[in-house]
């Protein structure tokens, strides 16, 4: 067991690198000169600040002054905020991201869960059709069409309607920003609609599966409840493979929220990372790209040796 | 049971849904041939006194944008980028992944295992991300946007392969063939891979909506391809400036990637029960 | 028991009462505070650092000069009480207000002002980035010589007299020095403040936090939280602050225009920037305020002089003469821009007379025609039969991503000409033009003073910003000489020579000088917009009605 969490764990720190080294890697093929900005620069600046940052030794010196770096947590300044390192802007903006992350995962577990059980009980009920119908969706359809759809129907124009209703200007789902609980409803539920589709398809195979067991058969026949049979014994065996999924989930929602964050104007990691994108911050970018690979593989390490933990079958 | 295309078929023809979408499918693919082959209007010529034009007017089917442009033309060219992306990146995917997976079955071993492991550092890295800076380090046109897509999906591809090649390995038609002294990429190409016809088809249908999400995606974010020509990503992300006023200019594109991803979808999943 | 009860419901309905009318009656009242969205998050608030439009806004309200702007744009007296200047028009006195504090109620003296600007112009800043806007300071003596590392920091012209006094010395007479001196870049610095301030990774947080910044201006800073907003609140050590209006000023930084638009409507912003034209009509019905302002930017292509195509004038005239502005500006760009067909923005105006007034057009907009000729004589010169297909560098706002679509087809249908559009980050654009490598690529130019200097200037052969890599020795000729010109109307003929010369070789194609819409809610008034091409917005004089 211990043997596994630390192959497991060695082989995420192998992953980092292999990431750390791509970027590494991408860095040397930038185009364009990493320092004029909105007003074009004139020489002698530009030989100060090339001196600054020491752009001319070779590249294998720079690799290891990279990797240094990247160890004590040094992931660059930014180009274009120049007194900004990216750590400073990741501790700022990464809680907003999390907090949006975890809601939605909360809601797309939770709801998903909760929509496959239900329809792997009541199979080709109306629920049952629903839940495909809903996770077909999720599935299929990019998250920013998602997001923008739920923006221009429920914040525009059904917060619009509640308005003209009565007669004020309270809005009840606010289009953009991140001040208030009813800010956070409708991204929570945009980002969560994709995962949310994939754990409720999974949810109903797995219950179905799980039902029709043999250990089900026999407890139903020995008399249990179906309440009972179902909160006891289907539920534990079917979340199982749920569980697996949970890691590529979170990273589905970590970069759907790039998109999310963009589109309702929230001030987290994503729409950085967006934005820098746009102006070409390429420090900022390649910064926030290693941070949130890092987050990525993490998770997954997390939720694979979780899954270890859970699943006695798997059990060494 | 193998995969053949006649039992696909016949699987698919079982379910109305399934050939809906066939349908669906074959008719976005014929739309976005000939219709900017054979209109009148082409994707990038303006009339700026023609400008956000509602659908069903006069010589606009599907309206103007903010050029004047005619959408019905644009729409079915952004198409036509789309899956031409889409499709190829898929195709390479499979190509790579094929290959790779093959080969690491049939070696076996160490050869195996640290392939693999390759494989699954690959995989834990998140795709979209490489992408993204691919794109942004190489410029946006469709070539980088396929290459990086092709570099970083192929993994599923290549589990997929080793799995069945493994399978096979031990079967008898494959022994047969080694003790005949046949060369190993021979067993690849002869024997392994066409019966993994099945495996590949069903991974292509998913893999080739998930290529068209990625570069929606990127397309949405600005890192598409040049304009004037644009992805349904990019008319998407042009028509959402304009949202609250004249919605056909995003719902359209919006439409019609979103049904094509669920007919692969639903597909790919049809296929799959075979 | 029912009595006790009964009692007690009353008591508290009494007391709901009570709240709920109090709760009315705040309509009396009305609180002098000001919501704007910014739009982008500012780079920094350091205001020798500072080089764009949204961080300007900012420091102009937390910071004086020695001079500011009055609501048309014209110097008047900040920390300088007054000023005189010498006959030779060479040197400038400043007699500093002895009132004039900063937030923490020292006084603001003369040294301030004299540090702020060789910091501005150290050639090797220890702990933060030169100062790009610092070449504005190089019409000082010995500045610029100073600043390439080739003169010594005494040798530059600036002298605190006293607390109160302060001399410059230019190196030649600059008639726009005035207007010069209100920019971002000679704002004066708290030097103690300024030292006690943290330095992290090397680089000093003077500026990049509202912890770690100290101005002079109208408002103090009390927060700013990244993404989010600043929040500013009247500064009452000011000098002038009885006679300004406003309590608390609150910045918002909405980046996505239909957010902020949106943001706007449902009242949770008093300013907004309009991008479409489709909003405008919109507010148009409600009692909304839309107002509109020459930004004093041109914009315009510019092209590669030294390519092998673009060399011939002919072919760039043709290119210039066959883009339909007036089209472009009405359905395309939908505001108030107007056709450019100078190079000199219409906002820049000397001792009453406008330059573009007094220019005039230099040629024609649409002029398919004449352009078509041109073509055909340019392909004739180079020995071609028909022109390449060329490329236009453009960044990635989607402004210019409209309007390059828009010149693409224009050429494809006036000329029959292929442009190809290539979208990149600034810097890199701007990397590739300072390396030649580009045909041509469409900029914005903003004059950083209000003279024609400020924008003919790009012509000079040795001007940095020449990108167009023009050289003509007449048009050097006129644009040097005429600074030593003391009649200002002579001054600006010689000036209206030398942008004639330039447009009849077409070294670049203006396009539009830009005009900015924005909102406002009806009850802001005195909301002083673009009376400086860089500083846009100016709180000095509004008040909440």
């Amino acid at each position: 067991m211990v043997c596994f969490i630390i192959k497991r764990l060695a082989f995420s720190l192998i992953t980092i690198w292999a990431v750390v080294t791509i970027t590494f890697v991408l860095l040397q093929f930038l185009p364009g000169d990493p320092f004029t900005n909105d007003k074009i620069v004139h020489p002698q600046i530009l030989e100060n600040l090339k001196e600054k940052y020491r752009l001319d030794a070779p590249w294998h010196e720079r690799y290891t002054t990279y990797l240094k770096g990247l160890i004590k947590g040094d992931l660059g300044i930014s180009m274009v905020y120049r007194n900004r390192s990216v750590t400073s802007i990741i501790k700022r903006t990464f809680p907003i991201s999390l907090n949006l992350g975890i809601r939605a995962f909360i809601i797309a577990v939770f709801v998903g869960l909760l929509l496959g059980l239900l329809s792997a009980l009541y199979k080709n009920k109306t629920i049952d059709h629903f839940t495909l119908t809903i996770s077909m969706i999720g599935v299929a359809v990019p998250g920013f069409i998602i997001g923008t759809l739920f923006q221009y129907f429920i914040c525009y124009k059904l917060s619009g309607i509640i308005q003209e209703f009565t007669g004020t200007t309270f809005r009840l789902f606010p289009i953009t920003g991140w001040e208030g609980f009813r800010h956070t409803i409708v991204p929570s539920v945009s980002l969560a609609f994709g995962a949310l589709g994939m754990i409720a398809r999974m949810m109903r195979e797995s219950m179905i599966n799980t039902l029709s067991q043999r250990y089900i058969v026999s407890a139903k026949s020995k008399g249990l409840k179906q309440s009972e049979i179902v909160l006891k014994h289907a539920l534990k065996n079917a979340i199982l493979p749920v569980i697996s999924l949970l890691g590529p989930l979170f990273t589905s929602i970590i970069l759907g929220s790039f998109v999310i964050e963009n589109i309702f104007s929230i001030p987290g990691m994503g729409q950085h990372f967006v934005t820098s994108i746009k102006t070409g911050d390429y420090t900022m970018v390649l910064g926030l790209s290693i941070f949130t690979s890092f987050v990525v593989v993490m998770i997954n390490t997390f939720t694979d040796i979780l899954y270890t933990f859970v699943d006695p079958r798997v059990r060494l | 049971m193998f995969l053949t295309a006649r039992s696909a078929v016949d699987k698919i023809k079982e379910s109305k849904l399934a050939v809906t979408c066939a349908f669906f499918l074959a008719a976005v693919i014929l739309l976005s041939i000939f219709v900017p082959l054979l209109s009148t209007n082409n994707y990038y010529s303006q009339d700026l006194n023609n400008t956000f034009q509602p659908p069903l007017t006069k010589g606009n089917l599907f309206g103007t944008d903010e050029f004047g442009r005619d959408q019905f033309v644009r729409v079915w060219q952004g198409a036509r980028i789309s899956l031409t992306i889409g499709v190829v990146a898929a195709l390479i995917q499979m190509i790579i992944g094929s290959i790779y997976g093959g080969l690491s079955g049939i070696l076996g071993g160490l050869a195996d295992e640290i392939l693999m492991r390759i494989v699954d550092v690959i995989h834990s890295i998140p795709n979209l991300i490489i992408v993204i800076l691919i794109t942004m380090v190489m410029g946006s046109s469709p070539f980088t946007v396929i290459l990086a897509l092709s570099i970083t999906e192929w993994t599923g591809m290549s589990r997929v392969v080793r799995g069945q090649t493994l399978m096979l390995r031990e079967m008898e038609f494959v022994q047969a063939a080694k003790v005949l002294g046949a060369k190993k990429t021979r067993i690849i190409l002869r024997h392994i891979i066409p019966n993994c016809f099945g495996p590949i088809m069903v991974n292509l249908m998913f893999s080739i909506p998930g290529a068209i999400f990625a570069e929606s995606f990127l397309s949405f974010l600005g890192l598409g391809i040049n304009i004037p020509k644009a992805s349904l990503g990019t008319l998407a992300s042009e028509g959402y400036r304009f949202i609250s006023y004249y919605p056909w200019l995003i719902m359209i594109p919006v439409l019609i990637i979103t049904l094509t991803m669920i007919s692969f979808n639903v597909l790919g999943d049809t296929i799959k029960e075979v | 028991m029912k009595q006790r009860t009964y009692y007690s419901m009353m008591l508290i309905l009494l007391m709901l009462a009570v709240v709920l009318m109090s709760g009315c009656s705040s309509a009396g009242a009305i609180s002098q505070e000001i919501t704007i969205n910014l739009g982008d998050e500012p780079y920094t608030i350091d205001p020798q650092l500072v080089f764009d439009v949204t961080s300007m806004r900012v420091v102009n309200a937390i910071f004086e000069g020695l001079v500011r702007k009055d609501k048309n744009g014209q110097p008047m007296e900040g920390v300088a009480g007054s000023w005189e200047i010498s006959d030779d028009k060479l040197t400038y006195t400043f007699n500093l207000r002895s009132d004039a504090k900063w937030w923490d109620g020292t006084k603001v003296t003369s040294n301030h002002f004299k540090e702020a600007w060789l910091r501005a112009i150290d050639p090797q800043p220890e702990n933060h980035e030169p100062s790009y806007m610092g070449y504005l300071l190089f019409y000082i003596e010995g500045a610029e010589e100073y600043a390439y590392g080739e003169g010594n920091k005494e040798d530059v012209a600036i002298i605190a007299k006293d607390e109160e006094t302060l001399l410059v010395t230019l190196k030649n007479p600059t008639p726009y020095f005035l207007d010069l001196v209100s920019n971002s870049v000679f704002m004066p610095v708290n030097t103690e403040f300024y030292n006690n301030q943290p330095v992290e990774n090397g680089v000093t947080t003077y500026g990049a936090f509202a912890e770690t910044i100290m101005g002079n201006g109208p408002f103090k800073i009390t927060s700013w939280n990244t993404s989010q907003n600043i929040t500013l609140e009247k500064n009452r050590s000011y000098w002038n602050s009885n006679n300004i209006q406003l309590e608390k000023v609150n910045f918002k930084m909405i980046n996505d225009n239909i957010a902020a638009f949106t943001a706007f409507k449902a009242g949770e912003i008093d300013v907004v920037d309009i991008t479409q034209v489709m909003q405008k009509d919109e507010l148009k019905k409600s009692n909304y305020y839309v107002g509109s302002y020459d930004a004093g930017v041109t914009q315009y292509i510019s092209m590669n002089n030294e390519d092998p195509v673009l060399k011939n004038t002919n072919i760039r005239k043709a290119l210039a003469y066959s883009l339909d502005r007036k089209t472009l500006i009405q359905k395309i760009v939908g505001n108030k821009s107007q056709e450019a067909l100078g190079f000199v923005s219409p906002v820049v105006k000397v001792e009453g007379v406008t330059f573009r007034d007094r220019a005039g057009k230099m040629f024609s907009d649409n002029d398919v025609d004449t352009a078509k000729d041109l073509l055909e004589r340019g392909l004739n010169e180079l020995g071609l039969s028909s022109l390449p297909k060329l490329s236009l560098l453009l960044d990635d706002k989607e402004t210019s991503k409209r309007d390059a679509q828009a010149f693409q087809e224009m050429w494809r249908k006036n000329l029959g000409v292929e442009v190809e559009l290539l979208v990149m980050p600034f810097d890199v654009m701007a990397d590739r033009m300072m390396q030649k490598n580009y045909q041509l690529s469409l900029l914005m130019w903003s004059g950083d003073f209000n003279d024609p200097l400020a924008y003919l200037d790009i012509f000079n052969s040795y001007n940095f910003f020449n990108v167009a890599f023009y050289s003509n020795d007449k048009v050097d000729n006129l644009l040097e000489i005429s600074i030593y010109e003391k009649d200002e109307v002579k001054r600006i003929d010689m000036l209206i020579e030398a942008e004639k010369i330039v447009m009849d070789e077409m070294p670049i194609c203006p396009v539009y000088f830009l005009w900015l819409d924005y909102a406002v809610n009806p009850r802001v008034q005195n909301l002083i917009r673009g009376n400086s091409p860089i500083q846009d917005i100016d709180l000095y004089w509004t008040y909440i009605q």
